[in-house]
């Protein structure tokens, strides 16, 4: 499904990942760990199409498109979501308002009806619901006055109402306490099945255990140095990066 | 300068059609404010108030004065299929078209009436008003304005009376393909503990050269609750010229909501005048431009008086090669203690061609007040916009939603529900036909 192939991206001139390697075919959920400043967010940036990172060698190839030739609302209607580290407030656009014209924009680019208000809105109940978010969420702008977890709470409505295949969740769990992170793995586990894909992005080991992993990378400057099992996050929260051996 | 002769022989032609029907104080008001304007003629860019908009080139366009213009049919289609349309008052050209009154209002007692209509059945206190204000005009169009007073809308609403349903004003301009000026006066009586809402309408059709040059004073009584607004969208190639003055008597509160979405050239200024304490105002002004439309806004609040609220927010959205001005003053009188004025002007600029002078002014000459003031000057917020994209939303739709969630707030204040409606629809419709260029 995603194939990064040798990626050396650069912002300001300095170079935060150097030849990059990841494969994750669908149905499977890979973590990258790795510590600050190893280039975990700069990945999940650069997936969603973020253009203040520069290219410089390498590919990467999305159900066999040239992922990096599109632009960020192709990458989303394709089917790829990136929820945020650090959410956006953006005032005076309302929540509703903001995931209906997302979902439809979606549907329409893949050539499907746009979903009437009553289909709609009985879609984005069941995901609040699921998520155990309070009706005002509906009307509020978007994320503005939102607490961090509410915000977190928020990308994940956002991940459940427009269900994209390749999900990158970037530290959606850092300043989450142990209740929302249940809440928030439950909504990304609703969607687990044979179709879809998750690169689950985290410092911590703790969120782990609620989205099990089936591949774990530790990520150090700007390249994956070990990849193993859900065992290998145990290992890393145990011992920490530094001992990592690097990879052979 | 011709073009005052042009003006000048206007004036005389219309001093003449109006002789055998008014008063001679009418006539003698005429003509001193016509000497005035003479004597100021249209102001420059060296005139500190007009800075950023100069008028002298009023002065070489030969606009006519009409008194009376028939109504071509495209103008009445425009009229027909305005949701505006069911006004109470309409009025074309500066001269009334029609007027419709509901049962209730008619028996509220307010009165809502032709300026024109009441001259006569209302003589000693129309002059009294027209007099009371016009001394604080010194404004050269205020002088235009009353050298070729004729009609305009007269609302009056009694003592106690409060109105739920706003009272809509519509002023079309532009009637036929000659170049027309019109000069709209309009007088709101706002009695002791009542409270109304007033819309103004401005519109006229794109392609159609036309200088509309209005002028509104509002009387707030005592305790009294004043919604204004104004809602202008002349056409491509149409010249506004609005001139508000609100003269606020103790315990008022106003509330003026003023949108500028359209006209080649247009310039507003809203003065208010606190002449009682405890009064209150909140001024809020969105202009909305693009192409290469010039809009200046000016507004000054006087505050005479002591312990009076005033608070201000203008925003300004600015494409392609626009230009926006927001001009606003604060008087503080020696006496005015206790005073709390606030004003806070936003600018969105779209274009890298757009531009927007922004000038805030404080005169303070008390000492124990409250006054505050900012500005700002921004583009769109490119970390929002990335937000919108990797949801799938494309730039284009991104871009227009930011947009119009800057102007939200301004929507949102309004505060019947059908009027706010219609104007989002007005904004939206705006936004949509703004095109973003960042190079």
């Amino acid at each position: 499904m995603l194939d990064i192939s040798n990626l050396h991206v650069q912002i300001d001139g300095t170079e935060i990942l150097r030849g990059l390697n990841l494969s994750i075919q669908a149905g499977e959920v890979h973590a990258i760990m790795g510590p600050n400043g190893s280039g975990k967010s700069t990945l999940a940036k650069v997936l969603a199409g973020d253009e203040s990172y520069e290219i410089t060698e390498g590919s990467v190839t999305y159900n066999g498109k040239d992922l990096l030739e599109l632009a960020p609302e192709e990458r989303a209607c394709e089917g790829l979501f990136l929820a945020f580290q650090y959410p956006v407030e953006i005032p005076g656009v309302n929540n509703t308002y903001f995931l209906k014209a997302a979902l439809n924009a979606a549907r329409t680019y893949r050539g499907e009806a746009e979903l009437d208000a009553y289909e709609f809105l009985s879609l984005v109940k069941e995901k609040m619901e699921l998520l155990e978010m309070d009706k005002s969420f509906k009307s509020r702008p978007v994320n503005v006055g939102f607490s961090g977890g509410e915000k977190k709470r928020n990308e994940i409505l956002q991940l459940t109402v427009l269900n994209p295949k390749m999900a990158v969740l970037d530290e959606t769990d850092s300043g989450l306490d142990i209740d929302a992170l249940r809440t928030v793995a439950k909504g990304v586990n609703s969607l687990r099945d044979a179709d879809h894909a998750f690169l689950v992005i985290t410092h911590y080991q703790r969120l782990l255990d609620y989205i099990v992993p089936d591949f774990v990378h530790v990520i150090v400057d700007g390249q994956i140095v070990r990849t193993g099992d859900k065992s290998l996050a145990l290992e890393v929260d145990d011992k920490g990066y530094t001992t990592t051996p690097p990879a052979s | 300068m011709t073009g005052m002769q042009h003006y000048q022989d206007q004036h005389t032609a219309h001093l003449r059609q109006r002789a055998s029907r008014d008063d001679s104080w009418l006539m003698a008001l005429r003509q001193e404010a016509m000497d005035e304007f003479l004597k100021a003629g249209f102001p420059s860019s060296r005139q500190e108030n007009w800075k950023y908009t100069d008028m002298t080139r009023l002065g070489g366009d030969p606009f006519q004065y009409t008194q009376g213009s028939a109504v071509s049919p495209f103008v009445e289609k425009l009229l027909t299929a305005d949701p505006a349309v069911n006004a109470q008052l309409v009025f074309v050209d500066g001269l009334l078209h029609r007027r419709i009154l509901s049962d209730a209002l008619v028996g509220s007692g307010a009165v809502i009436d032709s300026l024109d209509a009441v001259y006569l059945s209302r003589r000693d206190e129309i002059q009294q008003l027209l007099k009371s204000t016009d001394a604080a005009g010194k404004h050269p169009f205020v002088a235009l304005n009353t050298a070729f007073l004729s009609d305009g809308a007269y609302i009056r609403i009694p003592r106690g009376v409060h109105l739920e349903q706003p009272i809509h004003l519509v002023f079309l301009s532009g009637a036929t393909s000659e170049p027309t000026v019109s000069h709209p006066r309009n007088v709101f009586v706002f009695e002791e503990g009542s409270s109304g809402t007033v819309v103004e309408h401005y519109l006229g059709p794109d392609g159609c050269a036309y200088f509309t040059n209005t002028r509104t004073e509002i009387h707030a009584g005592p305790g009294c609750l004043t919604n204004h607004y104004i809602v202008e969208r002349q056409g491509d190639r149409g010249i506004h010229v609005g001139t508000v003055d609100i003269l606020q008597d103790r315990d008022s509160t106003v509330h003026s909501h003023t949108f500028w979405l359209g006209g080649a050239l247009v310039r507003n200024d809203l003065n208010v005048r606190f002449q009682g304490e405890h009064g209150s105002c909140r001024l809020e002004g969105l202009y909305l431009l693009a192409d290469k439309e010039h809009v200046d806004n000016h507004t000054r609040i006087d505050h005479d008086t002591p312990h009076c609220t005033s608070s201000q927010l203008y925003k300004g959205i600015m494409a392609d090669r626009s230009r926006g001005v927001f001009n606003g003053k604060v008087v503080v009188a020696q006496d005015a203690q206790k005073t709390d004025a606030e004003q806070t002007n936003r600018n969105l600029i779209l274009s890298p061609n757009a531009r927007i002078d922004t000038k805030p002014e404080l005169e303070i000459y008390a000492d124990d007040v409250l006054c505050s003031h900012g500005s700002t000057v921004g583009q769109i917020d490119m970390d929002a916009l990335f937000f919108l994209r990797s949801r799938g939303i494309p730039e284009a739709l991104a871009r227009h939603m930011l947009t119009e969630a800057f102007a939200s707030d301004l929507v949102d204040a309004v505060k019947n529900p059908e009027l706010r409606e219609y104007i989002a629809e007005l904004v939206q419709q705006r936004v949509a036909r703004i095109e973003h260029r960042t190079e």
